[in-house]
């Protein structure tokens, strides 16, 4: 017969050692959406940093007789060569009269456009980020080619957004802090439950001379299978978590977000796992240390 | 190697619970290696508390207590770890764990100071087969009789061949049959080199195996005869 291997503890006669899977499973899920959600927020700033930041529109409003252009080609000439010359400016692109439509288009709605629509002349620009470009300075000398000259700066607009979407970044690394200090909580909790249901067999094994570190082991590696359970259960709830969204929102099953998705399903319960270990274990060889269990 | 180095001495011990009472006062004696000794004393007297000492599951209060030359006070936990190894313990109830197999139960010390399985289950099961219980290794506690359970208790005391076994009461739950056997696998650790320590009230066992008899009496240990020399 052999001896295989098995805890010298009776973990499974406690009870509440049953509720601690669904309980770890259950924050290992919130900790797994909150990561994600600060990831899709963390995504989504990131996006706009890239496409916004560093671009600016340069506008020359229409006449208000309904000129198409007030600017003759001579004009053109020139913005574009002033454009060029501003250190810091990588591109300069004049927007066709489509692309504007494109633009106006979800206020337009389904208006037709007349022909002698005042058009203004719009100029994107790409600018060097490394660079910083004195915008007033350029509308001054844009201004002397042609009066009335804006330029949109959509890091303006974009700056209180980028704001918002990181405090919620921050807020949700801090959600999952506070997740993860439930966590050791918990077990910090269950264990010191649980050593003292098992103080029998604690005085025993000590009795026979187990050192601290060997029961510590034996929790140790009873909460990594108790976590692991756990785990499975949030990997099912994340994973109908993702489809149920993607599904929502109509997009493709598999797309690069999913995949980063279930990337952080799987490492989060790692970490949690690792979390649990150590505080498990750690927690033991401070109650054993600090109590005087064969008196 | 001699019998009369001392492995066990004790100066000027005092113990005391909690409540600061003395239960034992001045014990000082000296207790030899390879050497047979029965404790006796009334219910309540201090043979447990005795024997709790000597397992070091409690300090003396006062005094010096050494075992194997070490004094107790002064020791590490991990070296109280290493000393427990060297003793094997029985209780009067007997204190298996009831989820563990016999074989499982008896193979445990072993475990703990990390043998392989193999190592384990051969030694285990020639123990068990030693106390006459070769039939029972699948056997769950709750499914023995006492004297069954004291043999198997008395097979995990011994299967890291220790250098003290204390027993305390170890026939107190069993017939009188069954007590006159395990008294015989003590009296066999003893031939085997073990120095055995037996707190009992069984005068029958102490007049028949005739061995140094310690006596705790108004909380003062002393020799009722002392065979060994300590």
């Amino acid at each position: 017969m052999a001896l295989s291997f098995q805890y010298d503890f009776n973990f499974k006669k406690d009870k509440t050692n049953k509720f601690v899977t669904v309980i770890l499973g259950f924050l290992i899920y919130c900790m797994s959406i909150t990561f994600m959600s600060g990831v899709f927020t963390y995504g989504l700033t990131d996006n706009w940093d890239r496409s916004l930041k560093g671009q600016l529109t340069i506008e020359f409003p229409a006449h208000s007789e309904g000129v198409n252009s007030n600017l003759t080609e001579k004009q053109l000439d020139q913005v574009f060569h002033l454009l060029q010359e501003t250190n810091g400016v990588l591109k300069v692109r004049r927007l066709k009269d489509a692309d504007i439509l494109k633009i106006l288009g979800p206020w337009l709605d389904n208006t037709a456009v007349p022909d002698d629509f005042p058009f203004p002349v719009l100029f994107d620009v790409e600018l060097d980020r490394k660079v910083k470009v004195d915008l007033l300075d350029l509308t001054s000398k844009l201004s002397k080619v042609s009066q009335g000259v804006r330029i949109h700066n959509h890091a303006n607009w974009y700056a209180p957004i980028e704001k918002i979407s990181k405090g919620l970044f921050g807020f949700s690394v801090l959600l999952s802090v506070l997740i993860l200090i439930t966590v050791c909580s918990t077990v910090i909790y269950i264990v010191k439950k649980t050593l003292s249901n098992h103080k029998d067999v604690v005085k025993i094994l000590q009795l026979i001379g187990a050192r601290d570190k060997y029961i510590a082991t034996q929790f140790k590696k009873y909460y990594f299978s108790v976590s692991l359970k756990g785990t499975w259960i949030s990997l099912i709830l994340s994973m109908m978590t993702i489809f149920g969204i993607t599904r929502l929102i109509e997009a493709p099953w598999i797309n690069l977000d999913n995949i980063r998705y279930l990337g952080i399903s799987f490492c989060v319960p790692i970490l949690v796992i690792m979390v649990v270990m150590i505080t498990s274990q750690s927690t033991v060889l401070y109650f054993l240390k600090n109590e005087d269990w064969l008196e | 190697m001699s019998k009369n180095v001392p492995i066990i001495s004790m100066e000027k011990v005092m113990v005391h619970y909690g409540n600061g009472i003395p239960v034992l006062k001045n014990v000082s004696l000296r207790l030899n290696k390879e050497s047979f000794y029965f404790l006796t004393g009334a219910s309540g007297a201090g043979k447990s508390t005795l024997i709790r000492l000597l397992y070091m599951g409690m300090k003396p209060a006062s005094g010096t207590l050494k075992i194997f030359g070490e004094n107790v006070s002064e020791l590490s936990s991990d070296e109280i770890c290493n000393f427990r190894q060297r003793i094997g313990v029985v209780f009067q109830d007997y204190n298996l764990l009831d989820y563990l197999t016999v074989l499982e139960n008896v193979a445990l010390p072993l475990k703990v100071r990390g043998e392989t399985q193999r190592a384990r289950e051969h030694q285990a099961k020639e123990l068990l087969d030693w106390v006459g219980l070769g039939n029972c290794f699948k056997a769950y506690p709750e499914q023995l009789s006492g004297g069954q359970k004291q043999r198997v208790a008395i097979a995990r005391a011994v299967i890291t061949r220790p250098d003290i076994i204390l027993a305390d009461e170890p026939t107190g739950n069993v017939d009188e049959e069954i007590a006159d056997k395990l008294m015989k696998l003590f009296y066999g650790m003893h031939k085997m080199g073990t120095c055995v320590i037996v707190a009992t009230h069984c005068r029958q066992f102490i007049d028949k195996f005739n061995f140094s008899e310690l006596a705790i009496e108004n909380n003062r240990v002393f020799w009722k005869n002392n065979r060994n020399g300590g």
